[in-house]
């Protein structure tokens, strides 16, 4: 028999059962997957399912029998199925809404969990309650964004990381333009901007790094000891701590005050753009002036250049000084 | 998860669903459960091979699609979706911080944070402490622009009502009133985009949500169109085109030129001697590419047209003017 097809047969039968099932019982159900062949191969089979059975969540009991009881197996009934949940219409919005933007999140490693999470709301919830909202939202996606690679390493990356196994890695660097191998301990994954992060422990610098799940070209889990962790988490750690969120974030120098000033038409984009992180956003009649605690003035040129005549850097004076550098290239006053 | 362990907890999601849903359209079941219509059907028939042992015919799973609908007459004690395990919970706790950890959505934050704490309370404890442990590895951060306009989005989304928005076009270079129908919500590199209908064009468009400056809550309700997928229409939008219209070729040097292939696809690429890097792009906005090539402050030019670079090279100049 299939082994998914014996799996879906076994879970019918232990919670369809009244009484715990014995060892013996169950092989007599399934003679020929449990009752030919050697006594260990089947047992060691036995458990192999019985591993999958709980890895899918499912709540099986050993019974170790007593005078109530029978000794045996089962999957206990009342705690099989989701109860019932109850969720108000904007909740339950909100819950689809961001749900359905995160299955796109260029190849999300939880993607399978969530259209399964989704699923089991809408069963858990009423039908009346909020029905609109889960219909109106497709959980279906023709076309991934993410490269079939790259989430096969979403996959890998997150059960290493719950199960604390050290991970090498073959990278391409941000910055040097070389192939690396690492060996590191995975610490946890941070999607920000569109791009996956994998924090973790580089054992060669010994300090935290990050890197891009889309530049690892090669992946490979220690395979040694499977069941038990390689480390430890350290203690408090915290994981957004590690990853600056916008490039002038970058920690290249100490934080310096940032002020840019935005014309309209484009000062409220920028202000709604930037303001989220900004130190202060004032209004000058229909421009915007915006203040950022900034350690990058280099991450921070692009995106002043990018909003062109309509933005101007006021301070500090190494920023402005950039700024006219990059404008005079651009206006083929030095060097293309 | 391995693919064994992902297709069985499909499937025993599969049965209670069609239970509770008698006659659920194949289509529909398939879009839910993330899966073609095809790979649904050999499931269906997958099916028909489970039951209990004595594996008598009462015994067997009966589920069956009849005129394009999918029912299921003996779901053999599968007539609730297994509980949650603590990885669904984080799929949901993760996509749930797209919206919470912004400050100016108070109340819908609030709102998901009492949704989540709903459903961790329907977990077993040693799920739920599962979850706690894995949650502090895995985050989601919102994206810069945030999502302020999220509440009115949520509602016209819900509702099917039409929206009135003030947006500003990057390509025009100015702002625009329209009346659209918003059709999806959607997140990319880090961006929200709101995928509706514009009234006006008669056609699907994506409209980045921080330059919609305010948007008004019309009494119209519309329908939405079947099987359009708004994920699907973005990534198209965000596709630039191959072939066609006006031809524009940019050269990069070549200390960006990695970050410039990772950005367009191989079809758009040069490679020369010297290590600079041409893009050639066609039909594109003058408002893309001068914001492309401004940004990377003098790194990348303009080789085609003239009076395109022409223009950029004035712009420099005017904008220059300011530091004086």
């Amino acid at each position: 028999m299939d082994k998914a097809e014996r799996l879906l047969d076994l879970v019918a039968l232990l919670l369809h059962t009244r009484e715990p099932l014995s060892f013996e019982e169950i092989q007599h159900a399934f003679p020929e997957d449990y009752g030919q062949g050697h006594e260990d191969a089947i047992a060691r089979k036995f458990e192999r399912d019985k591993a999958d059975i709980l890895a899918l969540g499912l709540p099986l009991k050993l019974c170790l029998g007593d005078e109530y009881e029978k000794e045996g197996y089962l999957i206990e009934r009342q705690r099989y199925g989701q109860p019932a949940l109850d969720l108000g219409p904007e909740e339950l919005a909100l819950l689809f809404l961001a749900g359905s933007a995160a299955l796109d999140l260029e190849g999300s490693p939880f993607q399978r969990d969530l259209v399964l999470a989704l699923n089991k709301i809408s069963l858990a919830t009423s039908p009346e309650g909020g029905a609109r909202s889960v219909r109106s939202v497709p959980l279906a996606r023709s076309a991934p964004t993410a490269g079939l690679r790259q989430r096969e390493h979403l996959e890998v990356l997150r059960r290493a990381i719950a199960e604390r196994k050290l991970v090498t890695l073959t990278y391409h660097g941000l910055w040097k333009d070389e192939i690396t191998q690492r060996k590191v301990h995975p610490y946890g994954l941070v999607y920000r901007r569109g791009v996956w992060i994998l924090v973790a422990h580089c054992q060669l610098r010994d300090a935290v790094r990050l890197f891009h799940v889309d530049r690892i070209r090669g992946l490979a889990v220690n395979p040694l000891k499977p069941r038990s962790p390689d480390f430890e988490w350290p203690a408090g750690f915290e994981l957004t701590a590690h990853v600056p969120r916008e490039p002038w974030q970058l920690r290249a120098h100490p934080p310096v005050r940032a002020v840019l000033r935005f014309e309209p038409p484009v000062a409220e984009a920028a202000a709604a753009e930037l303001g989220p992180e900004a130190l202060e956003v004032r209004e000058e009649g229909e421009a915007r002036v915006v203040s950022l605690e900034c350690t990058s003035l280099e991450g921070l040129l692009p995106t002043l250049l990018a909003y062109r005549g309509r933005a101007v850097a006021l301070e500090p004076p190494e920023l402005r000084a950039l700024a006219r550098a990059a404008l005079a290239r651009l206006a083929g006053e030095g060097q293309p | 998860m391995s693919d064994l362990h992902d297709r069985l907890r499909t499937l025993l999601l599969l049965v209670p669903y069609v239970y509770r849903h008698r006659g659920v359209p194949l289509a529909e079941l398939a879009a839910r459960l993330g899966m073609d219509e095809a790979g649904l059907e050999r499931e269906i028939d997958f099916l028909l091979l489970v039951g209990r042992p004595p594996f008598m015919p009462g015994d067997m799973l009966d589920i069956y699609v009849e005129g394009g609908r999918v029912f299921v007459d003996l779901p053999q004690s599968l007539v609730k979706a297994p509980r949650f395990t603590a990885a669904e919970t984080l799929a949901l706790a993760t996509a749930a911080q797209l919206f919470v950890t912004d400050e100016r959505l108070a109340d819908a934050a609030t709102a998901m944070r009492v949704a989540l704490g709903k459903i961790l309370g329907s977990l077993p404890a040693e799920t739920r402490a599962l979850f706690e442990q894995l949650s502090a590895h895995f985050a989601v951060l919102p994206s810069g622009a945030g999502l302020p306009l999220l509440p009115v989005l949520r509602q016209a989304l819900e509702e099917h009502r039409e929206l009135e928005i003030l947006h500003y076009s990057a390509g025009k270079g100015q702002v625009t009133r329209r009346v659209v129908q918003p059709l999806g919500l959607q997140l990319r590199g880090g961006v929200w985009y709101l995928v509706a209908h514009c009234t006006e064009r008669d056609e699907p468009r994506a409209f980045r949500v921080s330059r919609i400056q305010t948007a008004a809550l019309c009494e119209t309700i519309f329908d939405p169109p079947a099987g359009f997928e708004p994920g699907a229409f973005l990534d198209a939008a965000l596709t630039l085109p191959t072939v066609g219209g006006r031809r524009v070729v940019l050269r990069f040097a070549a200390e960006v030129a990695r970050w410039v292939r990772e950005r367009y696809r191989p079809e758009h690429l040069q490679d020369s001697p010297d290590g600079t890097l041409r893009v050639v792009l066609h039909d594109v906005s003058d408002e893309y590419v001068l914001t492309t090539v401004a940004a990377l402050g003098g790194r990348a030019e303009i080789l085609e047209p003239a009076e395109l670079a022409e223009r950029l090279r004035a712009e420099a100049r005017e904008a220059l003017a300011r530091y004086a």
